[in-house]
């Protein structure tokens, strides 16, 4: 059988190494940093640590539900498209700079991506 | 409705309150501070656990989880909760009071083998009335060291200052793990402190001088005046144990002495050559402690490497 995604990328390894990284970039990256502001850290890299789980295909139990709730408050905030994409931008590069190849960075995102609507409560 | 039984009292605790907000609802006079999980200072014990939702225990160690102990903050209980009577108090006599300014005493009382680890913190109560405190003293050392700031109209801390000489005071069972570990010995430290959030870095400054930390030391202590550096002279001698330890006080009113002028959150940041090696602790009041934690974060210091205790100004 074929290695899941998860495997690939490193496991639960890989999502330590990334969440530093990731969370520096979305805290200093102007176009979404007022997002992440105000929560407390410790809540923050636990929040990023499962995001980046789940954009790694693994052990993540996100519904459709969940995202939407999670985030009904940062879309009367303003969180739109460009936002989405930005974050999207930010774990491309963390897992760039981390020496993943493309084609799973590829795979990353587009898992997701594939929670976009949900996210933006569209 | 499920209900939290407390010294035998039947307490309901509604569908949408925290274990806290029913005890205070109540009129218990539960310990607590951050209300969000971090500081640990409503910590209580259970005997029946099992119940509990997974933020309920946030931060503590599988032993403490065996233990039935648990954050009453965070705590939705599915059914009723028994919860164990006032956690471990045992009763312990004052050695010593030492005014070490005008608003802070180091109290000092008789150790009878309480197990601690250096930085952690536990109850102080007087006539029923309990606030957290962190240990200054080492286990090594044969006495409980405090540092209490006089709060003019605190509940406790001016009934503290007024202790004599072999009076007693309750202590709880210590917590909290913001304390010195082997993942740290390899790197430099970066101890941050402002007003008596001192106290538990001394702790862990004793604990890292004793276990013969390898890299560099830097404690920094911020004050407005230099009557808050009020632990000035007991640094100094801790200095002698440890070629590489660096003090670096720092005031924000009056520059003395030669005594750095600004807000540590300003100054530490740029002194620090190689961030990705450091560890941090970091203790004092809130904000001090959330803009510096996050400051040295994104300097480059690991998440898991910089530990904070943010309570220690919610004291009264």
């Amino acid at each position: 059988m074929a290695q899941s995604l998860y495997e690939r990328i490193g496991g639960e390894a890989a999502v330590n190494a990334a969440v530093d990284l990731f969370y520096r970039k979305v805290l200093t990256d102007a176009r979404i940093s007022h997002f992440f502001a105000s929560v407390d850290m410790d809540r923050q890299i636990a929040k990023q640590k499962a995001f980046l789980t789940f954009a790694f295909g693994g052990p993540a139990h996100y519904s459709g539900k969940d995202m939407r709730a999670g985030h009904a408050h940062l879309v009367k905030m303003g969180l739109n498209d460009s936002h989405f994409d930005a974050v999207i931008e930010n774990l491309g590069s963390t897992l760039k700079e981390l020496g993943v190849p493309a084609a799973l960075i590829g795979e990353a995102a587009a898992i997701a991506e594939s929670t976009r609507k949900d996210v933006l409560g569209k | 409705m499920n209900f939290v039984i407390h010294e035998g009292r039947r307490l309901e605790c509604r569908p949408d309150e925290t274990v806290l907000e029913a005890l205070l609802r109540q009129g218990v006079d539960a310990p607590y501070s951050c209300r969000a999980g971090v500081c640990h200072a409503c910590l209580c014990r259970s005997e029946n656990g099992r119940g509990l939702n997974p933020e309920s225990f946030r931060g503590l160690s599988a032993e403490q989880k065996a233990d039935g102990w648990f954050l009453t903050c965070q705590a939705k209980p599915e059914g009723d909760l028994v919860l164990r009577d006032a956690a471990g108090y045992r009763s312990a006599r004052v050695l010593s009071l030492r005014q070490a300014a005008p608003d802070v005493f180091i109290l000092r009382l008789e150790s009878r083998d309480l197990p601690y680890r250096p930085g952690q913190f536990l109850q102080l109560r007087l006539d029923g009335l309990s606030r957290p405190y962190s240990l200054a003293s080492h286990p090594a050392e044969s006495h409980l060291e405090f540092h209490i700031r006089r709060l003019d109209g605190g509940a406790l801390s001016p009934r503290l200052c007024a202790l004599r000489e072999g009076d007693s005071v309750d202590i709880g069972e210590a917590a909290g793990s913001c304390h010195y570990a082997s993942i740290h010995a390899g790197t430099d430290l970066v101890l941050a402190a402002t007003g008596t959030g001192l106290a538990p870095l001394i702790g862990i400054l004793k604990d890292a001088i004793k276990k013969e930390h390898g890299g560099w030391i830097f404690l920094f202590h911020g004050g407005r005046t230099a009557e808050d550096l009020y632990f000035d002279g007991e640094i100094r001698e801790l200095m002698k144990k440890h070629p590489r330890l660096l003090y670096r006080p720092a005031l924000t009113r009056a520059s003395q002495n030669g005594i750095a002028s600004g807000r540590l959150t300003e100054l530490i940041p740029p002194l620090l050559k190689t961030p990705a090696q450091c560890s941090a602790f970091l203790c004092g009041h809130p904000d001090f402690v959330r803009e510096l934690r996050l400051k040295l974060f994104l300097a480059g210091l690991p998440s898991a490497r910089i530990l904070a205790d943010a309570f220690s100004h919610a004291r009264s």
